[in-house]
């Protein structure tokens, strides 16, 4: 029987990864690999849990059991095995081919419900899929070019931009080839394994405008240059400790310029003071906004310099400028001008706000309006299509759910909006009222308390209905929905903003949004809204059409929306939504007892414990989880009768095992074998730390032996004999590690 | 020779009219009185998305959905995970989950299907690529297991762009 990884040409560092991967996912359903460690393992492979995967379920009536096949298996602490999942994939700066584009509608036909669905984060994500089909999904993705690695998971997310970086009238300079070059330099790179929590990154290129939104993230960059020595020198002014989350933190100036070659080390140390001082135990608090807080930034920044002078220079970390220096994308046609063409039905409405005039005479960024940020396989489809016709490889995702094409000839606008419109995908009203924000919520994710996805359905549909009559003033809105206080949906920048939480009332539970107001998504995400009070979801459209209604009424000439709602104050907002916060009895109403889009009586009973916080293990345990996934590929090579990979595979283990080893002392050990071993040998032979206390030295023997001597001949025997020893190598440094961290506990000097 | 998925879809002989939402509870009924065959989980709403999924009621083993694919309503059944057996078993048994699961979509919703067409769709390209030669190869076999099912039966090819999954649309009758 064919498999697809004898149909695809793969590199061999992702083929490998992916390997690897499905060695644990075997031997987790074996039951010898801990779950919290597999847990961990598969969210830095992109592979998260849903709703409901503990295998419960209200359906309305009463929680049942749902009866998956396999019920003694779980692929983290309370999920099980079956549950169906959700894949996220890594695509950096939102950066999508045609070709990728039509893997990925496959994917979405073969393994999930036939959705493509765009994240907050310029990512691709698909739903209820298995985690069986993880490793084919993978491998489909790799051989395109799309990884999944660390897409969630405590480490470095994707790395976002700015959608109109290359093309924007008010850049710097294109900050594209930096945002890919720093996301391909830390993918996997060891600095980026030991961080308490996620990390997320963002790259501007206009400091005025909503860009990249760098001041809401981890670490943000805004692009800039300086005039040095009469030379236009490019840069970055680097910002460090924001967040959205519970409470969002606004980002802090590390450094208000650094050189462009600057940009990968100081990344790196930021990162290794993170991994060292970063809060581990309280999930609530680990995020590296909390350290700069707690530290103070003029601290931090001390600390991140020291680290600076410590790291080991990296020829990569200026390799790539001259490719940037020459990075340019080239439009697939000649620019031409809109000249005296009919403009069809709609199609000035949707250049209103869906075209925007590139910085390049002639050519338009084009914003393709996702509803809730889904599309289907058969529409992912005919977007390859219309990409090849009009614009070549120039598709990006964008931040608010949507899908750019960059480098459109004027002229060839009304043909594609003709030809967007005939797949349905033809709506105005892209970054508008209409244009709603919304994270999954309850209706996938464990988190999610009320229907983020249910309120932006219908807000879409109301407002969409009201279009023609609404004053541009509101129009120009952004509305944010969250499931949750944990703002995925970004609500705290959206001018009106969401999230879900729940209230009870007259002896029932009944999902509520609070209403945030006044968030700023311009200037980088510069400011973030105030909470104003809970409404019932089902008052949630009445709360908007009369906050809505007030300003449009009440506004001064020029009036920004946060400027009003500065001006009008807290209590007068409160009084607007003051009325709405009624429940009324349920023989009154019973639909305010349910969510949108969802006939059942709400209940908060199916919140789950989430995975965005991922599991926190040492880095050996992740590192020797690893070693184990590479010594289980060796059995099955042994299997296979294929002698000289086993044999590679086994000495391949030892060395990933003892690296995990050694980087509890020595982080920067690198990747070398030769240099692994010999600080393996110095570190735990020599000192005897390695030492059993009845085989002393003979499992070390093992790796040190292999290396000394390889084999001029691998037969049979010796393959069978270097795999067993392999596992035993294994081992014994879980053994090592377990002694010494028990020795470090007691308070014994080593 | 099998497949991981199989999904046949009937097609809805007069919709208008109809609200696409009054399906929700139809589903989450399904759900708490196990009506159909199948693990069944959550249901998911696609309304918005244009010729799209419509509101799919997800299973473990297999889907239901009021489906406007291509901008035809229908209801599909989609059967997955398939592990083992031959096509014709295994395609043999997502026609009798399908037809059992339209019955009671009927019955529960009030639209009527179209008894003189279905759609079969094989969403697994590495074992029924979209091509002349699966094309023959598929459809002798599921000619059989219409014929049984519903005696005379014409089959053509639904997927004429080789990038979506290979598909046979019967004529019944």
């Amino acid at each position: 029987m064919t498999i697809w990884k004898e149909q695809l040409t793969i590199p061999d560092d992702m083929a490998h990864e992916i390997d690897v991967f499905e060695s644990q996912m075997e031997l987790r359903r074996q039951g010898k690999i801990d779950e919290k460690v597999f847990a961990e393992t598969r969210l830095r492979r992109g592979a998260y849990g849903q709703r409901y995967d503990n295998g419960q379920r209200h359906d309305g009536l009463t929680t049942r059991t749902l009866q998956f096949p396999l019920t003694n298996v779980t692929k983290g602490p309370d999920t099980l095995w079956d549950a169906p999942g959700m894949m996220r994939l890594k695509i950096p700066y939102g950066g999508l081919n045609p070709e990728q584009l039509e893997v990925l509608a496959e994917l979405a036909d073969e393994y999930a419900d036939g959705i493509l669905h765009v994240t907050t984060r310029q990512d691709i994500q698909l739903h209820y899929v298995h985690l069986d089909d993880a490793p084919d999904l993978m491998r489909r993705l790799a051989a395109v070019g799309i990884t999944t690695l660390e897409a969630c998971g405590n480490s470095v997310r994707n790395v976002t931009a700015c959608p109109l970086a290359g093309v924007c009238r008010t850049q710097a300079f294109d900050v594209t080839p930096y945002a890919d070059t720093l996301a391909h330099y830390f993918l996997g790179h060891d600095d980026v394994q030991d961080f308490g929590r996620k990390f997320k990154i963002a790259f501007s290129g206009c400091e005025h405008e909503a860009c990249g939104l760098t001041m809401m993230h981890d670490m943000g960059f805004l692009g800039l240059t300086r005039q040095i020595d009469g030379q236009t020198v490019r840069g970055f002014r680097i910002y460090v400790g924001g967040g959205l989350g519970t409470v969002p933190h606004q980002a802090k100036v590390l450094a208000e310029f650094v050189r462009e070659e600057e940009m990968l080390p100081l990344s790196q140390v930021v990162f290794r003071v993170f991994a060292r001082l970063g809060e581990k135990r309280n999930r609530n608090r680990a995020r590296v906004k909390f350290l700069v807080a707690q530290l103070g930034i003029e601290k931090f920044r001390r600390l991140v310099y020291e680290e600076l002078e410590t790291i080991p220079p990296d020829e990569k970390w200026t390799g790539y400028l001259e490719a940037v220096a020459a990075y340019q994308e080239t439009p697939l046609k000649t620019a031409v001008p809109l000249n005296g063409v009919v403009h069809p039905d709609g199609f000035d409405e949707w250049v209103s706000t869906n075209v925007y005039p590139q910085r390049q005479a002639g050519y338009t960024a084009v914003t393709i309006n996702t509803p809730l940020g889904d599309f289907t396989s058969e529409q992912a489809f005919r977007l390859a299509d219309i990409a090849r016709r009009y614009v070549g490889d120039s598709i990006r995702l964008t931040v608010e759910q949507n899908i750019m094409l960059r480098w459109v000839s004027e002229a060839d606008l009304p043909a594609l909006y003709a030809d967007l419109k005939a797949i349905g995908l033809g709506q105005p009203g892209a970054g508008t009222i209409v244009d709603i924000t919304s994270c999954p919520g309850t209706d996938t994710c464990k988190l999610g308390i009320a229907s983020s996805r249910g309120l932006a359905g219908e807000l879409r549909t109301r407002l969409a209905a009201q279009n023609a009559t609404l004053p541009q003033a509101v129009k120009d809105l952004r509305i944010k929905v969250s499931g949750c206080f944990n703002s995925c949906g970004q609500h705290h920048v959206a001018d009106i903003g969401f999230f879900g939480n729940s209230r009870r009332r007259n002896n029932r539970t009944v999902p509520h949004f609070q209403v945030v107001l006044g968030g700023q998504w311009r200037e980088n995400a510069g400011a973030y809204g105030l909470a104003m009070g809970a409404v019932p979801s089902k008052a949630a459209p009445d709360v908007l059409a009369a906050i809505t209604g007030r300003y449009a009424a009440e506004r001064e000439p020029q009036e920004s929306f946060q400027d009003w709602v500065t001006r009008l104050g807290k209590k007068e907002l409160k009084a607007i939504i003051d009325p709405f916060t009624d429940v009324p009895d349920y023989l009154e109403n019973p639909t305010f007892y349910s969510d949108w889009g969802d006939p059942r009586e709400f209940s908060i009973g199916d919140i789950g414990v989430g995975e965005c916080a991922g599991e926190v293990i040492s880095l050996f345990a992740f590192e020797i989880a690893k070693a184990e996934g590479e010594a289980f590929e060796a059995l099955i090579a042994l299997d296979e009768k294929n002698f000289a990979e086993a044999d590679a595979r086994a000495y391949r283990a030892m060395i990933m095992a003892a690296r995990a080893l050694v980087r509890n002392q020595f982080l920067d050990v690198g990747d070398d074998p030769q240099r692994i071993v010999a600080e393996f040998k110095s570190r735990y032979y020599d000192t005897q730390l390695f030492y059993d206390r009845y085989a002393k030295g003979k499992f070390a023997r093992y790796l040190l032996d292999r290396h000394e001597k390889p084999p001029v001949t691998v037969t049979e025997d010796s393959a069978r004999a270097l795999v067993e020893e392999a596992n035993l190598f294994i081992e014994a440094c879980h053994a090592c590690d377990a002694r010494l961290a028990g020795a470090l506990a007691g308070g014994v000097s080593l | 020779m099998s497949v991981n998925r199989i999904t046949i879809k009937f097609f809805i002989a007069d919709g208008a009219g109809y609200e696409i939402t009054n399906v929700t509870p139809v589903f989450h009924r399904w759900i708490q009185t196990e009506a159909v065959p199948g693990l069944l989980i959550d249901v998911a709403d696609y309304k918005h998305v244009a010729a799209g999924p419509g509101i799919i009621l997800i299973g473990h083993e297999v889907d239901y959905a009021l489906d406007l694919g291509h901008g035809r309503a229908g209801f599909f059944t989609r059967r997955k995970r398939l592990n083992g057996g031959t096509l014709a078993e295994n395609l043999q048994e997502a026609l009798a989950t399908a037809v059992t699961a339209a019955h009671q979509f009927s019955q529960d919703t009030g639209l009527t299907l179209r008894p003189d067409e279905i759609e079969i769709t094989f969403p697994d390209r590495l074992h029924a690529p979209n091509n002349d030669e699966t094309f023959a190869q598929f459809s002798q076999e599921t000619l059989a297991v219409l014929q049984k099912q519903y005696g005379k039966v014409a089959l053509r090819n639904g997927a004429a762009d080789g990038r979506r999954p290979l598909t046979i649309t019967g004529v019944i009758g």
